[in-house]
């Protein structure tokens, strides 16, 4: 049996706007420890290999100093083979990263791009079987194209491919969607043994044959990703296949929708903000809707501004948000004014309720009972 | 606070002094200067903020100096519920008693009484207002600040609103400073926001531009693509271009070869041509010489026919010349004969001239020795006459005064007159006188004269003294006449005038004869003349000597002209005659050497003929000898054969070249060799491309371009949300502000409402109805507005500011005072600056003012206040 390591969707040198600062560098230093971490577990797991199913790059314009520490991550493990495949990010068009001086002068022995559709000998008897992207639009199934031809004749092939499957995509008139069925056709065949796929940053098995995966990416990318953050130890023969999902990421993505009425309300939001661990590799987005008074809007504000400290993002999702802030009597009474301010807190009340400054109204309340309270 | 009463006792020069307050209404101290009118508000102010104890400098300086004894000051007056009677004493045996009578009875001493009476101040008295209500002796002109908390109060309860304390202005305070963060005092963003804004779109613009660089990129590496694929295609269509290329030069080279059989054909062709034309020059060349030689024979013919034909003509000629030569001799010496004759005739007619001549000349010498011989008898008669015109004149006028002295003599001598009664005979002077009888001889007696009657009687006359000087001189005039007349050589009048006649004539003859001598001599002298005569007759004689007889000599001048008229004209005659034989001789000539030079040129001309002749003989002669007229005629014909023969061969090979289609041929052969040579220039543009292309992609490709325009967007979207957010606050913080600014005013504009309106109730005690007046934001008086016309109070006079000074603290106090609140309005000496008749008024408004609060007002000038109706007066005793 052949063991090794599937994963893909490195996107190394993907920079995130919502990361400032020092966040995006350890975002990206993650991702490039993520790299060592593969290696050393392919390692330790005995893996002759490792199988890099497309989008290595974020894309083909990524700057040297990325290049330079992604082979060096992968020069760590000197005796386990990195197989880089070329995917829609970083297709080997002509301006490609894998021909770029930089890459071509400091690429390790262990590292090897899968340029052509060519048979590559991984392992005596075991030949990878590669669909590189040649560029950005390819018109047809290049996993069909790379396995056309094959005949079972004992070796054991492990397809590399990168892209959409027709089953999954909803722009089915792309045609370089992977066609399911005919991988399907080709295992029972026994052409191909096991399909290693990149492109989804989830981590998911397809069909039923239990030899096509998505690895998904190492460490995640974004809030939608269902399950990243892991590798897939395949080990196979022709008759049988283990696999192991293993979680290397360290980073999280998270998204919650939070209805705010009341001071239990924010209660609730502040526990689940406290209970949230490795905070510094968190990042969060909040869709907060809900009515609030003006003392609770100032409570949330500052909930809210003591997590964006502690993690790594902290963000309100302002598509999904829908918090009315709006002074009740507590506040008023509260507030204590009397005289014009009164009347004057009076008008931006009323203001606040409709028309074109409600918005503007409720922010200045806010902003009058944050001079308020601070005046206290 | 009502004071109702103060007692002052050793305080600076009082001993001991007493005040008690109208509680409600004015009371007026009056007293002289330094009496203590102004210590009474000063000690208390003093007792309420300084302990018994104190060393404070303004404590110090109210010990009396005159007596060794403390300061007192008791003091009773109402603040707020409670009624005091408080008194303390500084410096010596300090001490503070405080009673308080109501509402609940207290009595304290010393530290406790002081900390007890602040208290309740503190609770009771607004001293804001306190010190604004003092007018100070001659200070406090300016106008007071009542921004003070009682006010305040009083005004937001007269307003009914709710009241708006530090709290709020501190809150106001607050927004403001919070706008000022976002917005200039006139509403426009701060600087810091468009600078926001501006950095916003430049970090929008790097993300343009970096998109744009990607998409190069990409559009870079679809174009390499491209290119690739070119690369096939182009090499196919350079490899189709090379083979067409290769196919036209295979027919390029065959019609090579027949196009250099055409050119060698084309050269024999032209070789038998030159033999044909050499031939048939040969040919002609011997039918001119034949033609030369006939032409040179027949030239020789007709020139010696023509020489026979001239030669009688010649000698014609010469016959003519000989004839014309002899009548132009005979001419020439008939002209010469009539020359002489009327050369002799000439002569003859000067000879006759010089004769006139002759005799002219020799009247005029005879004329001149004439004349001369008149001009010396004359000069010799001018010489000696000496009466000339003068002398004569001189003569004359001395005659006429001895004429004149007579008459004088005559009539001054005695008159004597002797008649003769007898006659007698007598002397006179010894002159006999013989007087016959009857007769009178008379005479007069101009000096004495001596009758001798011989015998009888001498009588002696003698004349008077006059007479006698008349007598002498007469006899002077008389003297110098005949000195004269010595003078002209003559013996009287008479004489002398003719003597003058004759010089005058003499003078006429010396005239005329001068004139002839001029006239006759001209230039000449009379020698000349004699020697021109001799030389003239000298001429006649020798001419009439040395003429031939023959012809005779003509007989007069007349006769002489006439026979020089006769021989000119036969002269022109025969010059003419002369003329015409002339030019027949010469004419004659001419005709005789043309036709002697006509004879020479034929004969030279038949002399050249004849060599011609003889040289065209021999050159054809030598001619045949070479080749003979046959020979030359069959060589003609045989190369005018092979011509004919070659010139067809040359046409068919050109043929076969036409076939061929040279032209086409060429320009297809062009075109190919052009589409090679193009498709290789696009196979090297090709690759051209493709390097720059690899060579911008490996450039742009390790930039990492990719993230920075991840960094860019990033920023870019860190920024678009800052700026939103900054962009929110900066609204809110503008809204809140203007909602409370607008609250404010209008609470502002109602506070005060009550003060403004007091104010001008005094006020028009004093200036009348038309007056009002204007506040700001913190109670301070603005402007005045009086008939209409408004002015800042800054440009009030002093005595009217002072006044709306009183006027505002009467307001106030008036406001805050009901109910036992506020505090006294103190007037120390105010309103010197007033007129009387604002003085009068001010004091009817004191007075309406003091119903409402306690008013104390201090003077040194007692009446200033009279007018103040319901006062009540206290004198201090000086």
């Amino acid at each position: 049996m052949v063991k090794f390591l599937h994963t893909a969707d490195w996107q190394l040198g993907m920079t995130r706007h919502f990361l400032a600062g020092e966040a995006q560098a350890r975002f990206n230093a993650a991702r490039l420890e993520a790299v060592r971490r593969i290696g050393e577990l392919a390692e330790a797991e005995g893996c002759g290999f490792v199988v890099v199913c497309g989008d290595v790059f974020e894309s083909n314009q990524v700057g040297r100093r990325v290049v330079r520490r992604a082979l060096e991550a992968m020069r760590s493990t000197p005796q386990v083979a990195f197989y880089l495949l070329p995917g829609n990010h970083d297709p080997l068009d002509p301006s490609t990263v894998y021909r770029s001086p930089t890459f071509s002068e400091h690429r390790p022995d262990n590292v090897v791009v899968l340029e052509s559709p060519a048979p590559v000998q991984a392992a005596p008897g075991v030949e990878l079987v590669a669909a590189p992207w040649l560029s950005k639009r390819p018109l047809s199934d290049l996993v069909a194209d790379a396995c056309r031809g094959l005949e079972a004749d004992g070796t054991v092939r492990i397809v590399a491919g990168h892209g959409a499957l027709d089953t999954q995509s909803p722009n089915r008139d792309d045609p370089a969607l992977i066609s399911v069925a005919g991988l399907e056709e080709r295992l029972a065949a026994g052409t191909i043994h096991f399909v290693a796929l990149g492109d989804r940053h989830s981590t998911t098995e397809v069909g039923r044959s239990e030899r096509i995966w998505y690895a998904g990416a190492p460490e995640p990318t974004d809030y939608d990703e269902r399950d990243p953050g892991n590798v897939v130890v395949v080990e196979l023969d022709a008759a049988e296949v283990r696999l192991d999902v293993r979680a290397v990421g360290v980073w999280r993505f998270v998204r919650r929708e939070w209805e705010l009425t009341g001071d239990r309300d924010i209660q609730r939001l502040a526990d689940w903000l406290g209970g949230l661990e490795n905070k510094e590799c968190a990042i969060v987005k909040l869709a907060l809707v809900g009515q609030l008074s003006l003392a609770q809007s100032a409570q949330l504000d500052d909930l809210l501004a003591h997590h964006a400290d502690l993690l790594a993002v902290l963000e309100t999702w302002e598509r999904r948000s829908e918090l009315v802030v709006l002074p009740d009597d507590a506040d008023t009474d509260d507030l204590g004014l009397s005289g014009f301010a009164r009347e004057a807190l009076g008008d931006l009340r009323e203001m606040s309720e409709s028309g074109e400054q409600a918005v503007a109204a409720r922010d200045a309340l806010g902003l009058l009972h944050r001079l308020a309270e601070a005046g206290r | 606070m009502r004071v109702h009463r103060i007692r002052l006792r050793n305080y600076r020069g009082v001993a001991d002094s007493e005040v008690r307050f109208a509680t409600d209404g004015v009371t007026i101290i009056e007293g002289d200067n330094e009496v203590g009118k102004t210590s009474i508000p000063e000690a208390l102010s003093l007792m309420l903020r300084f302990q018994d104890s104190s060393r404070h400098r303004d404590v110090a300086s109210v010990q009396p100096v005159d007596r060794d004894a403390g300061a007192e000051v008791e003091a009773e007056f109402n603040t707020g519920p409670y009624r005091l009677v408080y008194s303390k004493r500084w410096h010596r045996r300090p001490q503070t008693v405080l009673a308080v009578e109501g509402p609940r009875h207290e009595q304290l001493t010393g530290r406790e009484a002081h900390d007890r009476v602040c208290e309740l101040l503190e609770e009771t008295l607004d001293t804001a207002l306190w010190q604004a209500l003092h007018i100070g002796q001659g200070t406090e002109l300016a106008l007071p600040d009542f921004d003070v908390p009682s006010l305040g109060q009083a005004l937001d309860r007269a307003a009914a609103g709710e009241t708006a304390g530090e709290r709020e202005d501190d809150l106001w305070a607050r927004i403001c400073t919070e706008r000022e963060k976002y917005w200039t005092p006139t509403g426009q963003p701060k600087v810091n926001r468009s600078e926001a804004e501006r950095d916003l779109a430049e970090a929008r613009d790097a993300v343009g531009a970096l998109e744009q660089r990607l998409a190069d990129i990409e559009a870079d590496a679809v174009e390499v693509e491209r290119r690739l694929a070119d690369r096939t295609r182009l090499s196919r269509v350079r490899d189709a271009a090379a083979d067409e290329e290769q196919k036209l030069g295979d027919r390029r080279q065959e019609l090579q070869q027949l196009q250099e059989q055409v050119e060698r054909l084309e050269l024999e062709n032209r070789a038998v041509v030159n033999e044909r034309d050499r031939t048939d020059a040969d040919m002609k060349r011997r039918d001119e010489l034949i033609c030369a030689l006939a032409a040179a024979e027949e030239n020789v013919r007709d020139l010696r026919a023509a020489a026979e034909r001239a030669a009688p003509v010649l000698a014609a000629a010469r016959v003519r010349a000989a004839e014309a030569e002899e009548a132009y001799r005979s001419a020439s010496a008939a002209l010469e004969e009539a020359r002489g004759a009327q050369q002799r005739a000439n002569e003859d007619s000067g000879h006759h001239r010089r004769i006139g001549e002759l005799a002219e000349w020799r009247e005029r010498h005879a004329r001149v020795v004439e004349a001369q011989q008149a001009l010396s008898e004359a000069e010799a008669h001018i010489e000696s006459a000496q009466v000339d015109d003068e002398l004569l004149e001189r003569i004359e006028s001395a005659n006429l005064d001895v004429v004149a002295e007579r008459a004088a003599v005559r009539s001054a001598a005695a008159s004597v007159v002797v008649t003769a009664l007898a006659d007698l005979d007598f002397t006179v002077s010894g002159e006999p006188v013989e007087l016959p009888a009857g007769s009178r001889h008379e005479f007069s007696v101009s000096r004495d004269a001596q009758i001798t009657l011989p015998g009888v009687a001498q009588l002696d006359v003698t004349a008077g003294g006059g007479s006698r000087d008349r007598s002498a001189e007469l006899d002077e005039a008389c003297a110098r006449l005949e000195a004269l007349w010595a003078e002209g050589g003559v013996a009287s009048v008479a004489a002398a005038r003719r003597a003058a006649d004759q010089r005058k004539e003499a003078e006429r003859s010396r005239k005329d004869a001068t004139a002839t001598i001029s006239r006759d001599l001209r230039d000449l002298t009379l020698d000349v003349l004699a020697q021109k005569i001799a030389g003239l007759a000298g001429r006649i004689e020798e001419y009439a000597a040395e003429r031939p007889s023959e012809p005779a000599l003509p007989a007069d001048f007349e006769e002489a002209k006439q026979f020089a008229s006769t021989a000119g004209r036969l002269v022109e005659e025969r010059i003419e005659a002369h003329g015409r034989c002339k030019d027949a001789h010469e004419q004659a000539r001419d005709a005789l050497t043309e036709a002697g030079r006509g004879e020479a040129v034929l004969a030279e001309r038949i002399s050249n003929a004849d060599s011609t002749r003889g040289e065209a003989l021999a050159a054809l002669e030598t001619a045949r000898t070479e080749r003979s007229d046959a020979d030359l005629r069959a060589s003609l014909v045989s190369a005018q054969q092979a011509v004919a023969q070659a010139a067809g061969a040359f046409a068919q090979a050109q043929a076969a070249v036409a076939a061929a289609d040279p032209d086409s041929l060429k320009l297809l052969l062009d075109n190919a060799r052009a589409a090679t040579t193009r498709a290789e220039a696009d196979i090297n543009d090709n690759e051209d491309s493709l390097r720059t292309l690899s060579a911008r992609l490996e450039l742009q490709g390790e930039a990492g371009l990719d993230e920075q325009l991840g960094e860019a967007r990033s920023r870019c979207e860190h920024r678009a949300a800052a700026h939103e957010r900054t962009e929110a606050r900066a609204e809110a913080a503008r809204l809140l502000h203007d909602t409370f600014e607008a609250r404010r005013n209008e609470a502002r504009l109602r506070y005060l409402a009550p003060f403004k309106q007091r104010i001008e109730q005094f006020g028009r005690i004093v200036f009348g109805p038309s007056f009002g007046v204007g506040l700001d934001d913190d109670l301070r008086l603005t402007c005045r507005t009086l008939d209409g016309v408004t002015l800042d109070v800054d440009q009030l006079s002093v005595g009217a500011r002072e006044q709306l000074g009183v006027l505002a603290r009467l307001a106030c106090a008036a406001i805050v005072s009901p109910d036992g609140g506020g505090a006294p309005v103190v007037l120390d000496d105010a309103l010197g600056w007033s007129d009387p008749g604002r003085l009068a008024r001010m004091g009817a408004a004191i007075a309406a003012a003091g119903r409402e609060c306690q008013v104390i007002v201090l003077t040194c000038t007692p009446g200033r206040y009279a007018h103040v109706g319901n006062a009540k007066v206290v004198t201090l005793p000086s």
